[in-house]
């Protein structure tokens, strides 16, 4: 399939029989005033013009351009002219350039030559804008209910394409019919200033849509605010609720309901001046103090004050023991009971030559190497054990043969487990994760889908279905409740019955529910996880971002240990992103409530438990985070860290670097793999730190 | 037979050049760049009077951090393949992981410094050719990590790094080469047995030659193989060669393919069968077939037209034939495992050999003396060492 077509024929070198052809007029050139050139005239050419000199085009539409060739002494030339778009987004078409897909894209025209020709030919790259279709339709709807004279409200324009398709953020001029009746800022925020019938008009390229609003007077006598709690502490989310009365006692339901709040700190002088965020009436403090929260409708206000303190919640954490592999960099780990009733733990390595090692952390204070297992890879990203103890899995990738696929450990004698089967069927891809459960196994392929496979002999593990979402690339994956919950980058959370049933799913016959996109594109690791205080249901989605870019924070990815002819090793690494909460109570409607975003670092995998986050940080360590009751805003600033402990080790593979990739609560300790230090485990003291 | 010929051939060359002499250290001063896809490394090796050493490491995540592309490596980027334009400036290497998809990067050689942004090609992007006038790039968008259906070869201007076509040739598409015309570019279809070969000028598929064992012949150029959507394998008459699912199985399994200096005819590196294939490209036929020892993987020509050089992937060795009889002069183990690529010097003086090597063993550069065919020097690289590229040669006394 062509995606280009061509004016003339490329190149400097053009072969005998196409020189032939195209003399003869026998090639099916696009009808262009260039195809009537010559090749004799294309050494001549000194200068290419291309008019219009800014091509722009609309998508799926075709604007024509005129080429010229112009020799030394400004005479002008017939040469035969090749034109190249840049695929993705532009192709030639005729005599002019055909825009495929929004955007900023290139141009390419060359000056064929004819054989035996010297030098390079003329040519020249010119950049094409395509832009979006045109609208066809633009729909206006009111963000906050109705709007009545001497009230404002937001309103928002959306704009469609003539396919159906929705323009993302698209260029909004507002206006009203009669200024004398309301006006409108730029933002769509209308203002109702008289009683009277008012147009409020969004138009977008060219476009005009129109609103009739009828400016009633506001029937509103008071506002009544209620609060879920009138004293709380910083992270507890108050649920405010405005009553709109109207002077005969009823409710106004559309009341054009506006939050705001009034701080006042306990120490004016330490405390910022943003401390809280309302939405929808619900509220979260960051900063202890009195807060009034108030809800607006018009000249109509209601309020009431809560007390908010110091959520008091850190504890000092403790170093109880290491597993130290500073000659490999550590990738994955799992930490389990054993069938022999030990507790063992398992870590993989990451570009170090495929080996898996086994640890006893009966005493986490004396962890104690007791194997070793090299498999045909170069990294073994990711290892877990099957919640019976049975089975364990380290993926692979980077196999000298590059059939990856997944190694099936027997974990009779977990101190010493045997490989039971390498299974690379349909898994030839790098196997980038795994999901064990008693019954089957869940392992990612080459990025692209990942395999259900029963595991009831795992020494035959059979595959019986396979999820792939068309043009998604996945990364993790886990169960809960029959549900399968895989991160994709950009297509975000994908939420596939693989047994629940409620959606006649099964793991012979996954059924896809949704999916669900996360801001900035980068879901790396999911973690369901159903809320012990409150019973609702979240995803924890972590975003993977290495690099910085653009913050002003930038920095490398180094992952090597310093070497003075290499440049950048020995440094850490540098990362970003953050973890999105998303309210999957009700299934069908998940909605992001909540973040824990630590601004100078980048999160890894995720593991929730007893309504505490353990969450991976790489450089910015282990995090241990409160998570109990309703979750708004982001975690971090409202002082519900518990800990934080950063696995420095002077002699690591890179020295003090802290990596850490996993952390898992075990049996009252928390257990870390750290990518330059290996295996730790800490415990949280039990009570809670003092606050300097 | 052929084991006894391969043997005459050896013993012979012993006699001609000794292995005294095949020790010394050369007196010109040779540099390559070679990938090491699980380390993320692009090395460059010198090799000289002083012996042989990796002279610079570049790695990919300083590429990145010289570039203005927002994405950074997660896992590894895997650099595959190498190239170094006809005119020695610039250095191409493909990644083939990337946010879905590889890359092609622009260096430039001597420095490693970034030319350009790199661009997003399809999925795993991996050997590419360069056009004599080293204004295009081809790049074999090789998937190997996805689904078995038909992948592309991306059209990149070298100059503007603008991909200005993505034509979908066959499912696994690798080893690209373009004709010494610059009018033809060719690759071989690891999971079909075809090779394909693209108009240059009207950026489509101009000729496909099936290679399954026994049953070479021309194809149509829209036959975009046995993996294609709706395909059925009948149509080759190949139904002994299929697979469990229906899909077909390849029985050469070509890898690579290598146009001759004049331009006549390709050599086709069939991984499956142990055969080198020389295809008349006039005639567009099979000319001629050399057994080869376990898995050809590349497959060159020293710069003289005298010797064939074949990596043998599976075989762990490096195999040398005589162009003008067929025979086999050496089959040289390599250093370590899983062979790679090959970069010849221009004198027809040394073949510099990339071995992967297998999980924690280092890649390696080997290089063989390309008149007594010995290893001659072996220098560790990163893990799995991939594509490998000529760069320079200096004369002694040269600047």
């Amino acid at each position: 399939m062509k995606t280009s077509r061509s004016i003339g024929v490329r190149g400097d070198r053009c072969a005998p029989v196409a020189l032939v052809l195209i003399l003869a007029g026998l090639l099916p050139l696009p009808g262009t005033a260039q195809q009537q050139g010559t090749l004799a005239d294309g050494p001549r050419v000194e200068r290419i013009e291309v008019s219009p000199a800014e091509i722009t085009v609309r998508m799926g539409e075709t604007a024509p351009i005129t080429v010229r060739a112009f020799d030394a002494e400004g005479g002008a030339l017939e040469p035969v002219f090749m034109m190249r778009g840049e695929q993705r987004g532009i192709e030639v078409e005729g005599e002019g350039i055909r825009g495929l897909r929004a955007g900023e894209y290139r141009l390419v025209i060359t000056v064929a030559l004819p054989p035996g020709a010297q030098g390079d030919p003329a040519e020249t790259v010119l950049p094409v804008e395509v832009l979006w279709p045109a609208i066809e339709r633009i729909e206006i709807e009111s963000l906050e209910g109705r709007l009545f004279a001497g009230t404002d409200v937001r309103y928002r324009a959306r704009a469609f394409h003539a396919d159906g398709s929705e323009r993302p953020s698209p260029e909004v001029r507002w206006s009203v019919s009669d200024p004398a009746l309301a006006s409108v800022d730029p933002f769509g925020r209308v203002a109702a200033h008289a009683e009277g019938r008012v147009r409020i008009v969004a138009e977008v390229d060219g476009v005009r849509a129109e609103r009739e609003e009828e400016l009633a007077p506001l029937p509103l006598a008071r506002i009544e605010v209620s609060a879920s709690k009138d004293q709380v502490r910083t992270g507890d989310v108050v649920e405010f609720e405005a009553r709109a009365l109207t002077p005969e006692g009823g409710t106004l339901p559309d009341a054009p309901i506006q939050w705001s709040y009034l701080y006042m700190p306990d120490d004016s002088i330490v405390e910022p001046g943003a401390a809280a965020v309302v939405r929808d009436g619900r509220f979260v403090a960051q900063f202890p103090g009195v807060y009034t929260v108030r809800a607006t409708a018009g000249p109509v206000s209601g309020f009431r004050t809560i007390r908010v303190d110091s959520r008091q919640v850190v504890r000092r954490i403790e170093t109880l023991g290491q597993g130290r592999v500073s000659h490999r960099r550590t990738s994955d780990f799992w930490v389990f009971e054993g069938v022999d009733g030990r507790d063992y733990a398992v870590t993989g390595t990451w570009g170090s030559g495929g080996f898996a090692y086994f640890w006893d952390v009966t005493e986490p204070a004396n962890i104690v190497l007791t194997d070793s297992i090299q498999v045909d890879a170069r990294t073994v990203n990711d290892v877990k054990v099957s919640p019976d103890g049975r089975y364990a899995t380290l993926t692979r990738e980077g196999a000298s043969d590059r059939r990856n696929g997944v190694v099936i450990l027997d974990m009779a004698n977990p101190a010493h487990p045997v490989i039971a089967v390498e299974y690379d069927d349909g898994l030839t891809g790098g196997v980038h994760n795994a999901y064990p459960l008693d019954d089957y196994l869940y392992v990612l392929s080459g990025g692209e889908k990942y395999l259900i496979v029963d595991m009831e002999d795992i020494y035959n593990p059979r595959t019986v279905s396979e999820v792939n979402i068309p043009g998604s690339r996945i990364h993790d994956v886990w169960v809960h409740d029959g549900i399968a919950y895989s991160a994709e980058w950009q297509t975000g959370i994908v939420q596939v019955d693989v047994g629940n049933g409620r959606w006649g799913g099964s793991p012979e016959n996954p059924v896809v529910v949704n999916t669900y996109p996360l801001p900035g594109g980068r879901t790396h690791a999911v973690f369901p996880y159903v809320q012990e205080s409150t019973g609702r249901f979240y995803i924890f989605a972590g975003d993977e971002i290495i690099g910085r870019r653009g913050y002003a924070l930038e920095g490398g990815n180094n992952r090597a240990p310093y070497d003075p002819d290499v440049p950048g090793t020995g440094t850490p690494r540098n990362t970003a992103g953050y973890i999105h909460i998303v309210d999957y109570t009700d299934p069908e409607n998940p909605k992001k409530v909540a973040r824990y975003h630590v601004p100078e670092y980048g999160t890894h995998n995720i593991w929730v438990e007893d309504d505490i986050l353990y969450q991976a940080y790489y450089e910015g360590g282990l995090r241990v985070v409160d998570v109990s009751g309703l979750l708004q805003g982001n975690l971090y600033t409202q002082g519900r860290e518990i800990a934080v402990f950063k696995p420095n080790d002077p002699v690591g593979y890179v020295h003090n670097a802290p990596t850490t990739w996993s952390a898992m609560p075990f049996k009252g300790n928390i257990f870390l793999s750290d990518a330059n230090s290996g295996l730790w485990a800490v415990r949280l003291q039990p009570e809670p730190a003092r606050i300097p | 037979m052929r084991l006894r010929a391969v043997l005459l051939a050896m013993a012979a060359t012993l006699l001609l050049a000794p292995a005294a002499a095949a020790a010394q250290a050369p007196e010109a001063t040779y540099r390559v760049y070679v990938g090491a896809e699980s380390a993320d490394f692009l090395h460059r090796i010198v090799f000289g009077p002083e012996g042989a050493r990796v002279e610079a490491t570049i790695p990919v995540s300083a590429l990145y951090e010289q570039s203005g592309v927002p994405e950074l490596l997660t896992e590894h980027e895997a650099p595959h393949g190498v190239a170094v334009d006809p005119q020695g400036g610039v250095v191409w290497m493909t990644t083939g992981h990337g946010l879905p998809d590889g890359k092609l990067w622009k260096l430039e050689a001597g420095t490693g410094r970034l030319l350009a942004d790199p661009v997003s090609l399809g999925r795993f992007p991996a050997s590419l050719g360069v056009s004599p006038d080293g204004r295009w790039v081809y790049v074999a968008n090789f998937n190997l990590h996805g689904e078995m259906t038909p992948s592309s070869i991306s059209v990149v201007h070298a100059e503007g790094m603008v991909e200005v076509a993505r034509i979908e040739t066959c499912t696994m598409p690798h080893g690209s080469r373009v004709h010494p015309d610059g009018m033809r570019q060719y690759s071989a279809c690891m999971m079909d047995d075809q090779l394909v070969e693209i108009d240059a000028g009207e950026l489509g598929v101009a000729r496909r030659l099936f290679l399954g064992v026994g049953e070479e012949r021309a194809l149509d150029p829209d036959d975009l193989g046995f993996h294609a959507p709706g395909h059925d394998a009948h149509d080759h008459d190949a139904h002994d060669h299929r697979a469990h699912g229906g899909h077909y199985r390849a029985t050469c399994s070509p890898t690579w393919v290598q146009p001759d200096h004049a331009g006549t005819r390709v050599w086709v590196a069939c991984n499956r069968s142990d055969q080198l294939l020389e295809i008349d490209l006039e005639r567009w036929e099979v000319a001629r077939r050399f057994e080869t020892g376990r898995g050809p993987y590349n497959v060159d020509v020293t710069p003289d037209d005298r010797i064939l050089v074949v990596t043998l992937k599976q075989g762990d060795g490096v195999e040398f034939i005589d162009l003008e009889t067929g025979v086999t002069r050496a089959l040289e183990e390599t250093s370590t495992r899983v062979v790679h690529g090959i970069a010849l010097s221009p004198d027809s003086r040394y073949a510099f050999i990339s071995v992967e090597g297998i999980g924690a063993e280092p890649g390696k550069v080997d290089i063989f003396d390309l008149r007594s065919f010995t290893r001659v020097e072996s220098v560790p690289v990163g893990l799995q060492a991939s594509g490998i590229a000529f760069w320079s040669m200096e004369e002694p006394g040269g600047e």
